[in-house]
């Protein structure tokens, strides 16, 4: 039986892929620059979450004291001890930077009060963390203490503490999710990984073949300029997802490995309906960035014109991408219009979705948004392709 | 068969000024024959051939090709073309084989057909050696060979050539014009646009002089040398297209 030619939007899409994967540019920039830059990311926010979260050693200075409390400060994994003659001498260890903190402990005085005075940069967080640390760390002396004093006075705890405070973390959505500054920067990360991903070659995809006259050689063959675009179209759509699917692989593989400092970012691992949400939330969206791509690439007279175009556009993405950021420090990621805004919308669907508690009704007007914007885009695609006008301009 | 029915193309210029690139042309050709468009750079033989190939529509007339009406049957048109220039190029990172098999499924050709027509015509063009190189880094004769193959994949009965040996050196200008010689024995319509006198003296059957859009005279050089009194078909042309000669102080 004779097999039939493949519908010509097909044969151009074919085309185009094979192109765009000989070029070592595209394959560095859409695939393999994703993946190494979120794993880079989450090994380094990995690090950071890690050392905030005091799983690091803090270290700190000690003026040299008899006190038990030395002793329990000395013994604690984790601190760093280093003794000093006094606090003079402490200070000089903050002002080197080998030092967060330096502690003195006095006598304990009449009434059997232990005075304990703290030297830090108050400039430094990481002086507030070491502090933290040293105050753990003496809590159960202090708690023992509080006791004792109480009992001899015939006291309980509570009859000095009128306000009895307690902290019952509410679970929302999954139990797994990534929390901190990862969750502010992988969503920017991955909507521009969709977007320059197309960026590299869009230049190239029509304006590219108008300079050096291999569109009219395209023109003239029975294919309809609508199956042409068509097939660029589909064609910077798989470069744009699988650019930003090389950023969810690194995420993935981020989590998987041994890196340090992974385990601190996600509690619980990188659930694999977090990561079908990131890529349902990013489909739209990659439709929305291969019309708006191909339009500017056609309209441009040339390469460089469609660079400068297509610069122009980048800022556009950028600003809400990098507003996106901000959503965890106010309360604007939970508010409706959010939800309509290209772009801003798909970043606050992947940060909800790094936190395992990704909603369905959002993440569906998120789609919904990119779906029509993306068809609407296509059509001024196409029209422009169509015109005689733009295709000539050269 | 192309037959031109008082086909005219106007542009706006920058200044909203109408520029007739081409104004009210017609001539008809026959099978089995080449017929030249012989102008100056500038004179409108390229968007002439863009018109007639459906790149451009016509802003009046029509023109038929192979029987079909270049603005009612674009697709058809098409179908029946091949259309060769040296400014058009190759893509840049695939090979000829793929190129030309690429051509050849968009102008319909199942894959076995485009694998077959594509054997056959490497082996023609003599593409072989190179067939599997990236078109990038052959030579500018091989890629003329390669844009050849590309053009006649689907064996067309019309060619168009826009100024095809353009930049080529004499050996490689000789294979494209080889190349028209043989289309001409198959019984090709082929319609040849140069600026090149002993090309057209070689290749052309019969001649339109096109000037600032227009058609200043068609015939065979011998009628344009009878109609101008020249001794040779160069003058014969300034003539036609009202050159004047202007002496050069020195």
């Amino acid at each position: 039986m004779k097999s039939k030619a493949l519908p010509a939007y097909l044969q151009v899409y074919l085309k185009e892929i094979r192109e765009m994967m000989r070029d070592k540019r595209v394959r560095n920039g859409a695939l393999v620059t994703p993946i190494a830059v979120v794993i880079l990311m989450v090994a380094l926010f990995g690090t950071i979450s890690a050392s905030i979260g005091q799983k690091s050693k803090q270290r700190i200075g000690l003026v040299a004291s008899s006190s038990p409390l030395a002793a329990t400060l000395k013994a604690s994994p984790r601190l760093e001890v280093t003794g000093v003659d006094s606090p003079e001498d402490g200070k000089k260890l903050i002002e080197k930077g080998k030092s967060h903190l330096v502690v003195q402990i006095d006598p304990a005085g009449q009434n059997g009060q232990i005075p304990v005075d703290m030297y830090f940069d108050n400039k430094e967080d990481s002086s507030e963390i070491a502090k933290a640390v040293v105050k753990k760390t003496l809590e159960p002396y202090y708690l023992k203490q509080q006791a004792s004093v109480l009992s001899a006075h015939g006291l309980a705890k509570e009859n000095i503490e009128p306000i009895a405070y307690s902290e019952r973390p509410v679970q929302v959505g999954e139990g797994a999710g990534a929390g901190g500054f990862i969750v502010a920067v992988l969503p920017y990360l991955l909507v521009l990984f969709t977007f320059t991903g197309g960026f590299s070659v869009a230049g190239d995809l029509v304006a590219g073949e108008k300079e050096r006259s291999t569109l009219e050689t395209l023109l003239i063959t029975p294919v309809s300029r609508t199956e042409i675009v068509i097939g660029k179209f589909l064609a910077l759509c798989s470069l744009c997802l699988a650019s930003g699917l090389s950023g969810v692989v690194g995420l993935v593989i981020g989590t998987k490995l041994p890196i340090p400092g992974a385990d601190a970012v996600f509690t619980g691992g990188f659930e694999p309906k977090a990561a079908l949400v990131i890529v349902v939330s990013i489909l739209p969206l990659v439709a929305f960035f291969a019309a708006l791509l191909v339009a500017v690439s056609s309209y441009a007279r040339n390469t460089r014109e469609a660079q400068t175009y297509l610069s122009m556009v980048y800022i556009l993405v950028l600003i809400p991408a990098v507003f996106s950021q901000v959503l965890g420090v106010t309360d604007l990621g939970s508010q409706i219009w959010v939800n309509f805004v290209p772009v801003l919308n798909t970043a606050a669907n992947i940060r909800t979705a790094l936190q395992g508690k990704a909603q369905l009704g959002a993440v569906l007007e998120a789609v919904a948004v990119g779906l029509l914007l993306g068809a609407v885009m296509l059509r001024v695609a196409v029209h422009l392709f169509n015109r005689e006008q733009v295709l000539q301009r050269i | 068969m192309v037959v031109c029915d008082s086909i005219s193309k106007h542009f706006s210029d920058s200044s909203k000024k109408v520029v007739k690139a081409v104004d009210c042309v017609s001539f008809k050709t026959e099978p089995g024959t080449v017929f030249g468009l012989l102008g100056v750079n500038g004179a409108g033989k390229t968007t002439l051939l863009r018109l007639l190939s459906t790149v451009l529509t016509p802003t009046t007339g029509s023109a038929q090709i192979n029987g079909f009406d270049v603005i009612q049957e674009p697709r058809k048109v098409r179908e029946s073309i091949g259309f060769l220039s040296t400014s058009t190029a190759l893509y840049g990172r695939l090979t000829p084989r793929e190129m030309i098999v690429y051509f050849a499924g968009l102008y319909g050709l199942s894959p076995s057909e485009a694998k077959n027509r594509t054997e056959t015509i490497i082996q023609r063009l003599a593409i072989g050696e190179f067939a599997d190189r990236l078109c990038d880094k052959l030579s500018t004769g091989q890629k003329q060979r390669v844009s050849i193959a590309r053009a006649v994949i689907h064996d067309p009965p019309v060619l168009f050539f826009d100024e095809p040996t353009a930049g080529l050196d004499v050996v490689s200008s000789q294979t494209v014009m080889e190349f028209i010689e043989q289309a001409r024995h198959q019984g090709k319509t082929i319609i040849f646009s140069t600026h090149i006198m002993s090309e057209v003296e070689r290749l052309c059957d019969q001649i339109a002089v096109i000037h600032d859009g227009q058609v200043k005279a068609l015939g065979t050089i011998e009628e344009f040398k009878a109609q101008t009194q020249e001794s040779s078909f160069e003058k014969a042309f300034l003539r036609l297209v009202g050159y004047i000669s202007e002496p050069v102080l020195l």
